[in-house]
């Protein structure tokens, strides 16, 4: 098999859906020429025309109002919107108007479009350009939230996206755009709601999400050394959420910790965190279910500052040890 | 501060005991649950345990001392602790013993209450504040431990998963000393025993059981067998006649060279016309049956300890091995019958025994029981008797011996019959004329045409 990057993968997926269906096309600020903001559509516009590629005006708000139009149309649109946080001027059209749709007119009509967010921090952009606010969409009924952490699950779960009749949200983290990993060439689905064990551990699950999956790999790597194996777990899809996956691998090592990187207090770990505690799994807990996420800050530019506001591998390594008590 | 160990209350009835035996001295660690002192009320023997930890200060009665339940019988405290304080008390308590009773009841009721207050509330508090998560919990209660006894390791002390594991896997059980000591002694390995004690604490008990299961596992080499079936009644019935019927055994030796000369002239006669074998089996039934209808005072059996009954019929019982054990066919009214009859029933119902297809009825209605171990090399020995019968008789092997008869030695067959029989219902000397009797009768067989 040949490793491509996440962004690759990413194309390959819409790529091979555009060849197969007519109704998919995609829409954003430079996708054309310019291939996007983080070249995710690089040469897109010279394989399907710009009927198909549509570079659009800097206007989230219209981007995301004619993806609403078109997918009740018929069509399945693909938005890219440059930045995840831009999302907040699209948000009246993807959660008042293409997450209630289906619902208000009866199943008469259905809103398949994916609106594809890039989101995270880690390369230097800033406040307005790196958070992660997908606990705000997982909260909307209606809505489906998808933050692949491979190639692999990208590529799978964009196909996935593209063929479901909801509004999906895909979010890509920025910082995974040029990670490698082995992706089929030919097509192939990942179902929604099925979690991943990345890693089989006895003493710890953890529960990642988008980038941290990779932190906590290599987190387990070093903790591995020490005498403790963590096992860790990504959802991949955050709505629907695979709780068995969870709750079993907690009833397993008796310990829990959900990694993420968007801002903890209110993020979707807490969200696990409880489900958790709810669940069968509590009398077999052996410390509390703990998180670690980003801290309470916009996050800064200055690069220092940046990665001390997001957990890094260090953190959760501190972390893990300070749950495990071995 | 010492604590008083009191002589407990066993039983409704108890109110005193005997100290039997000290199993510390003073100055040894005591731990809450340890036996301290055996003693013994008017029915058993109890083992007094200890109340708290500390060290055993002071015993205050010496073995054989008789003491009144409730009453202190040692004191349990600190190292070196000064107990002075409570030797008077115990004093003055003697003297005021009397009026005891009433000042608990002139006390105002409102601070009897509120002591029990206190006192419930503070245990409940003690075992709820327990720092554990929810798996140690879990583990703790499958494994009936008390998270009191658990050190924390987890964050402000909390009790986690590894301090029950390793609660559990602890090779130093908890243990009295005094299993402590039996168990070094006898060598029982403590890993194995199981505590019955408070919270699995091992106890001398303990101990005592699983060096009892490990001296049978070091015999378990043998071949064990259920102790049941045909095995179980012969057991029950010859336990029963030999503890309950006072055995009396004679013997006497018999010159059986008329009866094997006799054997050896009906032998083909016999065969021809019954078909079967003449044995002296049958010679010494049939010469038994005689001697029996001369001595009709022997043919009885005791019911139910009430009547002693002379039977009509004489019904002889003839003991035969079976793979099994035991089996007594019988054979009825032998004084009736002939030789060649008596040998051809006994030859068809002593293989019915073997074959195991006997029924019930053929066993049952012996007055008399013969035991023949004549194909053995045995001479003589002292049989049981087959009850309800009164008498048995045991025969032994015929052999060829020199004898004196008439002043000359002669070479003679020679047989040793053994009588037992139940000397409350038969006396020695009528005993003594049946096998006299019976004795004429086989070293005179033509006495069997009479």
């Amino acid at each position: 098999m040949r490793e491509i990057t996440y962004a690759n993968a990413i194309k390959e997926a819409m790529v091979q859906e555009m060849r197969s269906n007519e109704d998919v096309f995609i829409l954003g600020e430079d996708i054309g020429v310019f291939g996007g903001a983080f070249g995710v559509t690089s040469g897109m516009l010279d394989e399907f025309g710009p009927e198909r590629v549509r570079n659009t005006p800097i206007s989230e708000s219209a981007i995301s109002g004619c993806a609403v139009g078109a997918a009740m149309m018929g069509m399945r649109p693909i938005l890219e919107l440059q930045f995840s946080d831009f999302v907040m001027i699209a948000l009246d059209n993807i959660v008042n108007q293409a997450a209630k749709m289906r619902y208000m007119f009866g199943g008469k009509t259905h809103v398949p479009m994916v609106v594809r967010l890039p989101s995270g921090s880690g390369l230097g952009m800033a406040a307005q350009h790196s958070q992660s606010l997908e606990a705000w969409m997982a909260h909307v009924p209606g809505l489906i939230v998808i933050q692949p952490s491979t190639p692999y699950d990208a590529k799978g779960l964009m196909k996935t996206a593209i063929n479901n009749d909801n509004p999906v949200i895909f979010y890509e983290h920025k910082g995974l755009y040029n990670s490698k990993s082995d992706v089929p060439e030919d097509e192939y689905d990942i179902p929604l709601g099925v979690a991943d064990v990345k890693k089989e551990g006895e003493d710890l699950t953890v529960i990642a999400t988008g980038i941290m999956v990779q932190r906590s790999l290599q987190a387990a790597e070093q903790l591995e050394k020490e005498g403790i194996s963590i096992e860790v777990i990504d959802p991949r899809t955050l709505v629907p959420l695979d709780k068995e996956t969870i709750i079993e691998s907690v009833i397993k090592t008796n310990r829990a910790l959900v990694v993420y990187e968007a801002v903890e207090r209110s993020g979707y770990g807490a969200e696990i965190a409880s489900l958790i505690g709810e669940s069968e799994a509590f009398d077999f807990l052996d410390a509390p279910i703990s998180r670690l996420g980003g801290i309470a800050t916009p996050i800064p530019y200055n690069p220092s500052l940046e990665k001390a506001a997001v957990p890094q591998v260090e953190d959760i390594i501190e972390k893990v040890k300070s749950i495990v008590q071995k | 501060m010492a604590e008083k160990l009191l002589l407990p209350k066993m039983g409704a009835t108890m109110e005193e005991g005997t100290i039997e035996n000290w199993l510390l001295e003073e100055g040894d660690k005591v731990e809450e649950g340890d036996a301290v002192v055996e003693v013994a009320t008017d029915k058993v023997t109890i083992e007094v345990e200890a109340e708290n930890d500390g060290v055993l200060l002071k015993k205050l009665y010496a073995p054989g001392d008789t003491v009144p339940v409730q009453q202190a019988i040692a004191f349990i405290g600190d190292e070196g602790e000064d107990v002075s304080d409570l030797l008077e008390d115990i004093e003055s308590e003697a003297s005021a013993e009397s009026d005891a009773s009433q000042s608990v009841a002139e006390r105002p009721v409102s601070e009897q209450v509120k002591e029990d207050i206190i006192d419930s509330t503070s245990g409940v508090e003690g075992s709820g504040s327990i720092r554990r998560t929810p798996i140690a919990r879990r583990l703790a209660q499958q494994n009936n431990l008390s998270l009191e006894d658990i050190t924390g390791s987890g964050p402000m002390g909390r009790i986690q998963k590894i301090d029950v594991e390793s609660h559990l896997e602890k090779s130093e059980q908890k243990i009295t000393p005094l299993a402590q000591k039996m168990s070094s002694d006898y060598e029982v390995e403590l890993s194995k025993v199981s505590g019955s004690g408070a919270n699995g604490k091992i106890i001398k008990d303990d101990i005592v059981s699983a060096e009892r299961e490990l001296n049978t596992a070091k015999l378990d080499t043998s071949k064990r067998v259920p102790f049941k079936g045909i095995r179980k009644v012969i057991a029950s019935r010859m336990s029963e006649s030999f503890y309950t019927a006072p055995h009396v055994t004679m013997t006497s030796e018999i010159d059986m060279t008329e009866a094997v000369e006799l054997r050896k002239k009906l032998l083909p006669v016999i065969e021809e016309s019954e078909k079967v074998r003449l044995s002296y089996n049958e010679i010494i039934i049939k010469a038994t049956a005689s001697a029996l209808a001369q001595n009709t005072n022997i043919n009885v059996s005791l019911e139910d300890e009430k009547e002693i009954v002379y039977h009509q019929e004489i019904n002889i019982g003839f003991a035969v091995s079976v793979q099994e054990g035991l089996v007594v066919p019988v054979l009825r009214e032998v004084d009736q019958k002939g030789l060649g009859r008596l040998t051809k029933e006994a030859k068809a119902i002593a293989e019915k025994a073997k074959e195991g297809v006997i029924t019930s009825e053929e066993l049952e209605g012996s007055t008399f029981t013969i035991s023949n171990l004549g194909m053995f090399a045995v001479d003589g020995f002292s049989p049981i008797i087959n009850m309800p019968n009164a008498a048995i008789l045991g025969v032994g092997r015929i052999q060829e011996k020199p004898i004196i008869v008439e002043g000359q030695v002669e070479i003679r067959s020679m047989m040793t019959l053994s009588l037992s029989f139940d000397h409350r219902i038969i006396n020695g000397a009528p005993a003594a004329q049946f096998l006299t009797d019976l004795k004429g009768v086989l070293e005179n067989p033509y006495k069997l045409m009479i």
